[in-house]
């Protein structure tokens, strides 16, 4: 960062101070995110990231969107929601995605101070690979065309032989 | 001397009176739905914890998918060691494992999650946490 972004960060920071403008939201640390080829299909996998509620205020609702759909939509104890940090445990498999597709993952958070949910953290693209073919379908169907192909032979050899 | 006697009869009727005292307790449940792969959604549920009071052990514990505006069913139902249950050695406090692969949901479908629990001290099963409505996804992106 130059000194002259470094000096308008601070400017923008003071002035915010100041005026007691700005609006308190849950952020997160920052985020990260793969896109593997699965037994059906692809998924993407969430490093474990953690959320930073602002100070008193409560973590009401937490969704992961790819590219702007949900795939993950995650509410809080209503009569205890969490407060300060918060780790959210993550599927341990990932979430459904199409392969050969690039996503861009979201985090959106919404403390109990928040009319709707803000932005916490975002990915770049992340690109998912081709569809590997299933092993065990295609070793079965190549054994079944094996067996098939075995028999005929040896039906065509009986029937010269007769 | 008259007095003792209807005192101790007040006492005895208020202590009756009284409900009794909530002996389960959890820690927040926290809880969500994701979409594992077409047409497969999942509920997922942090670790939580149970506390029971002292010397009591637990009986039963199970979590309700409520499906918003419609109706609910028990998707986790965990017993203890019918012999030793638990907490054991003096403990209070229980961390039941949670499946890695998650509860089954219908996607685009609304949720509330509650767990019920029922100790040694408890008549029946009671609501120790809920969370809020949480939505499953409806399709792959």
């Amino acid at each position: 960062m130059t000194r002259r972004a470094r000096a308008l960060v601070w400017a923008a920071a003071c002035a915010s101070l100041a005026t007691g403008a700005a609006e308190a939201f849950v952020s997160a640390s920052p985020i990260a995110a793969a896109c593997y080829a699965a037994e059906r299909g692809c998924r993407v996998q969430l490093d474990p990231f953690a959320l930073e509620v602002p100070l008193g205020r409560r973590l009401a609702h937490v969704s992961i969107e790819l590219d702007g759909q949900p795939v993950y939509d995650f509410s809080t104890d209503a009569s205890n929601p969490p407060a300060g940090a918060y780790v959210p445990t993550l599927p341990a498999r990932g979430f459904a995605a199409r392969c050969e597709e690039s996503y861009v993952l979201t985090v959106r958070a919404q403390d109990d101070g928040d009319a709707v949910a803000s932005v916490a953290a975002q990915t770049d693209a992340i690109p998912c690979p081709v569809r590997v073919p299933e092993p065990e379908a295609s070793l079965a169907a190549g054994a079944a065309l094996g067996v098939l192909l075995a028999r005929r032979r040896r039906r065509t050899r009986s029937i010269l032989r007769a | 001397m008259r007095r003792i006697p209807v005192f101790v009869a007040i006492l005895a009727l208020l202590a009756a009176a009284a409900p009794a005292a909530r002996a389960i307790f959890s820690s927040p449940i926290h809880a969500g739905c994701y979409i594992a792969a077409p047409g497969d959604c999942r509920i997922r549920v942090d670790p939580f914890t149970v506390n029971v009071a002292s010397g009591e052990k637990l009986v039963r514990l199970q979590l309700t998918a409520a499906r918003v505006g419609a109706g609910s069913s028990v998707v986790y139902d965990w017993r203890p060691d019918v012999s030793n249950p638990v907490p054991s050695g003096g403990a209070s406090t229980y961390a039941p494992a949670i499946p890695s692969l998650d509860v089954a949901a219908a996607c685009g479908e609304a949720y509330v999650l509650s767990l019920q629990g029922q100790d040694t001290g408890d008549a029946n099963l009671l609501n120790a946490g809920q969370t809020e409505a949480f939505t499953c996804p409806s399709a792959v992106p």
